[in-house]
């Protein structure tokens, strides 16, 4: 009944029983191989990766303070609110609104679902000298990655270039990096309806 | 030992918190002794600001001021001489005093600017300083970014004044913190999180009251089956007599353990309850003292004001006493720093406008000097704050000019204002009633901010004036700007709150007593016709409306803000309850429609709305968005019978009943009446209107017979009449009439609320 509080320094992946010895055994895999993967190419990146409507998604996970199950907390939507924020959040009687980011990005949007997770990110906001936090919906949450510098690539063509200015780059499947940091600070993202 | 940049830095917030507090002390000193207090006062008095100049001096060469450490000594000096008796002090001492606290702060602020404070106005702060004896009144420049020094003129009112105000006295330096208000808020954040661990408690408490009920239902079981037990031993049937025995041995243990159960499970129950009681008590503790380390007393924001009167009276020649009342009131933090530009500003008005120079005032025959009031006090859960004045009360009809001349007021209507409506209007921006503006006050841009800043903190302002009496401002706060009071109602499937203090009523509104405007659905409420209006609807939740059986009861909220209301029509109604109304995380600034969210006790979370923006939404979009016809047989309109012998009365009233949307029919006098209920041709009247006054059959008679027959009793009869004595109305009560209103004291409200009231 109480939910246990994992502490930060284990960057709290808090997935479902049977995804978690998934997560670890992947982990305990590319750890092993870490260091020949060095020898040969310098930096690697852990992303955690998860789907968003159509679309395939890596982020940082660096940049990642929490990620929740959507279900297990209260949220309401908000009405009057612009379509790409799903609603707000109650985690542990602070308030954090969702974002779907595909529905900012323009495609439609899509009711959560009981695997959707929330994940929750910050940045400072260096105009507005404010913190911006917020939480990102996903679909689901798949597995953690370890990518290469050279991994990344150009996006196609085929993203428009607003999608593009939020993203690192591409992998060779088609995961799209996030740039939280170009997200965050997208002054579009911030909803000021008012008088 | 040459201090690192962070240790400097510390410093420096130390002694700028330090600063604060001995000036505080210096200024309230000082104002004191100007008011000739007994010897003994006095001497400790003196004590008390030598002291704090001394820090001051000593605390400034601590962290390398030296402007402010001179400017210090020479004080300190000073007031040495004067303790010792050398100097006595003259009234222009006090000024030179008081301006010279005031440089302090324009020194100390020139630092924080890293700048310092130009060499010309510390000279003349200095020379101001030893040119004690003189009264000059060497005027020292104003503000720190001009130095044209002023000519010889009236001492500048804003001397020093754009510097932060000097703090609040300590009242005991050494048992109060400094604490930033964002930990408190965090606090208050993880009593929330107490408060879900409490209800979830609670939650166990209810399941072992249920475990009880299953021991009960098994000694009830057990009782059934004891005789059979009971006989079953007494003639033992022809089985293996082990068997048995250890059947039986097993019910009787099993009879010990579940007594002995049930007696432990009461036991730990009413350990769990105390425990759950307690943590209640304790909770509801943390939060009251967590919600009020945010108060402060209305002290902090009550000691500008004796410094800011004086000044100013000085400046105008005015003689003005401030009495002050309810110091140790507290107030949330927010509230104070809201009223802080509301309450200079009553005060500099009463000072500039209401009090009147002393050959005035003692040419009226009053005394000398003016009285202004300043007093707070608590009434059960809201601040009551008082600013009056002894003066000359507001011009009404200075205020009406100004009304008409500034196009708020037609000309023409502006008689018929009441004064109640008059006095109303000095809150509306750009009137101001002063001759030419000076420039304290008269800018026009004052009242209507102090209202907004009041409604802002859900507060309200009142005022009273009487010519030559005086003028008294009430303003009513909540207490606590943290909670408010909501009305939880279904829309659409979610939950959303309204202020309780715009709700004026919630209502079931059968559907066939809807009317309508203009095709749109409309109900009578205020006595007219308001559309109703789907929140639904206007919050975008939805795009239909779900239809409703023709006996269905809508539920719907009357709200009203300033004198505008609607009426909306919602899923249902939950309940009222107190909560915390949250912002919605910093990505969502401002969202129309939307205040905030609330965390509800379990967890939940439920938005509240704005309704000064809900209003603006109906204004500005056209009725048909947001008002859908109710999905059944279009309502008939109530039907009048109207009576009156002249025609002048019949064409006013038929004209105002049928605005309010109601059929009318008349009569002109009572047998024309009676004879067209008989008819029926028609249908009956839902509700009669008559005068009493008329030739033939007057209303009386009409009531009588209308109420004497049993197939017309139930219509509801309202006498209107010019006949006001007890007898007349008795008589009216006595033939049967439901109301009687008088038409002199007629106006069309009281007409139609009644009618609404009657009208079946």
């Amino acid at each position: 009944m109480m939910q246990q509080k994992q502490p930060r320094a284990q960057k709290a992946v808090l997935a479902k029983p049977q995804d978690v010895r998934g997560i670890l055994e992947e982990r305990a895999r590319l750890l092993a191989r870490q260091p020949e993967k060095k020898a040969v190419s310098g930096e690697t990146l852990e992303v955690l990766t998860f789907h968003l409507g159509t679309e395939y998604i890596g982020i940082p996970t660096e940049q990642v303070h929490e990620v929740q199950p959507l279900s297990k907390h209260h949220w309401s939507r908000v009405p009057c609110a612009p379509g790409f924020i799903v609603g707000i959040v109650n985690l542990r009687s602070r308030i954090y609104s969702i974002m779907d980011l595909a529905v900012f990005w323009g495609l439609p949007p899509r009711p959560p679902s009981d695997k959707s997770h929330i994940l929750l990110v910050r940045a400072d906001q260096a105009n507005d000298q404010q913190e911006i936090e917020l939480t990102l919906l996903t679909d689901d949450l798949d597995k953690v990655c370890h990518l290469r510098a050279n991994d990344l690539n150009a996006a196609p063509p085929t993203i428009s270039a607003k999608v593009q200015s939020h993203l690192k780059g591409v992998t060779s499947d088609m995961m799209m990096v996030l740039d939280l940091e170009s997200i965050l600070s997208d002054p579009h993202i911030i909803v000021r309806e008012g008088d | 030992m040459p201090l690192s940049d962070k240790m400097l830095k510390e410093l420096m917030t130390t002694f700028q918190a330090e600063l604060q507090e001995h000036l505080g002390t210096l200024n309230n000193g000082l104002l004191s002794l100007e008011r000739n207090p007994a010897p003994e006062q006095r001497a400790s008095v003196l004590s008390e600001i030598f002291r704090a100049a001394h820090s001051i001096k000593g605390a400034a060469r601590a962290v390398n001021l030296k402007d402010i450490e001179t400017i210090a000594h020479r004080v300190e000096d000073f007031l040495a001489s004067i303790r010792k008796g050398d100097v006595s002090l003259t009234p222009q001492h006090f000024d030179t005093l008081l301006t010279t606290v005031d440089a302090i702060n324009t020194a100390m602020s020139f630092h924080l600017r890293s700048e310092q404070m130009p060499a010309e106005l510390m000279a003349a702060i200095l020379a101001r300083l030893d040119d004690k004896a003189s009264s000059s009144s060497a005027c020292v420049p104003s503000d720190p970014t001009s130095f044209s020094a002023k000519p010889n003129a009236a001492p500048p009112l804003e001397l020093f004044r754009e510097q932060p105000q000097i703090g609040p006295r300590s009242i005991q330096a050494d048992e109060t913190i400094r604490v930033r208000t964002a930990k408190l808020d965090a606090l208050m954040d993880g009593l929330g999180e107490l408060l879900v661990m409490q209800m979830r408690t609670e939650k166990l408490v209810g399941q072992m009251k249920t475990l009880q009920e299953r021991t009960i239902h098994w000694q009830k079981n057990w009782r059934k089956a004891r005789p059979h037990y009971n006989r079953l031993r007494r003639h033992s049937p022809k089985v293996d007599a082990t068997d048995l025995a250890a059947l039986f041995g097993f019910l009787e243990s099993n009879e010990q353990e579940i007594k002995a159960l049930s007696t432990e499970h009461n036991a730990l129950m009413a350990r769990v309850t105390n425990d759950r009681n307690y943590l209640q008590l304790v909770t509801e503790d943390l939060q009251n003292g967590i919600r009020r380390v945010r108060m402060l007393p209305i002290a902090t924001l009550f000691d500008l004001s004796p410094r800011m009167i004086r000044d100013l009276g000085h400046a105008l020649s005015k003689d003005i006493v401030l009495e002050v009342q309810g110091q140790e009131t507290e107030l949330d933090r927010q509230a104070l720093e809201l009223l802080k530009d509301p309450l200079t500003h009553l005060l500099r008005n009463a000072v500039d406008h209401g009090i009147e120079p002393p050959e005035e005032r003692l040419a009226l025959g009053k005394p000398r000097h003016g009285t202004i009031r300043l007093c707070a006090e608590q009434r059960g859960t809201s601040l009551v704050l008082t600013v009056s004045d002894n003066g000359r009360g507001i011009n009404l009809d200075a205020v009406r000019r100004s009304a008409t001349e500034r196009g708020l007021v037609p000309s023409e209507k502006v008689a018929d204002l009441s004064e109640r409506e008059v006095v109303d209007l000095i809150f509306y921006s750009g009137l101001s009633t002063a001759g030419q503006t000076t420039d304290l006050s008269g800018r026009g841009v004052g009242m209507d901010v102090v209202r907004k800043n009041l409604e802002q903190m859900h507060g309200s302002i009142e005022v009273e004036t009487k010519p030559n009496l005086g003028t008294t401002f009430v303003m009513v706060l909540p207490l606590t700007l943290t909670t408010s009071q909501v009305l939880l109602v279904r829309v659409a499937g979610e939950t959303v709150g309204l202020p309780m203090m715009n709700v004026d009523r919630i209502v079931h509104v059968s559907v066939t007593k809807v009317g309508s405007i203009e095709g749109h659905p409309a109900i009578h409420a205020e006595g007219r016709l308001l559309p109703l209006v789907s929140l639904t609807y206007l919050l975008n939740l939805s795009e239909v409306e779900q239809p409703l059986p023709v006996d269905a009861k809508i539920p719907v909220v009357i709200l009203s803000m300033a004198e505008k209301h609607i009426a909306l029509r919602v899923g249902g109604f939950l309940s009222t309850q107190q909560v915390v109304v949250k912002p919605l995380g910093s990505q969502l600034r401002r969202v129309r429609n939307v205040a905030g969210t609330a965390i509800l006790g379990d967890g939940q979370l439920v938005t509240i709305l704005n309704i000064s923006d809900l209003m603006k939404s109906i204004d500005a979009k056209s009725m048909t968005s947001f008002t859908q016809p109710i999905a059944t047989k279009q309502p008939r309109r109530w039907r009048i019978l109207l009576v009156d012998d002249s025609i002048t009365t019949r064409t006013l009233e038929k004209h105002i009943l049928e605005n309010a949307g109601y059929e009318v029919l008349t009569a002109a006098d009572g047998q024309e009446a009676w004879e067209s209920i008989r008819q029926k041709e028609k249908g009956l009247p839902d509700l009669v209107v008559s005068d009493i006054n008329m030739p033939r059959m007057d209303g009386f008679v009409l009531t009588q017979s209308v109420k004497g027959d049993s197939r017309y009793a139930h219509v509801p009869m309202i006498l209107v009449t010019s006949l006001d004595s007890p007898q007349d109305r008795l008589h009216g009560m006595e033939a049967g009439a439901d109301a009687y209103i008088i038409k002199s004291t007629f106006d069309q409200r009281e007409l139609l609320e009644t009618i609404e009231r009657l009208i079946r």
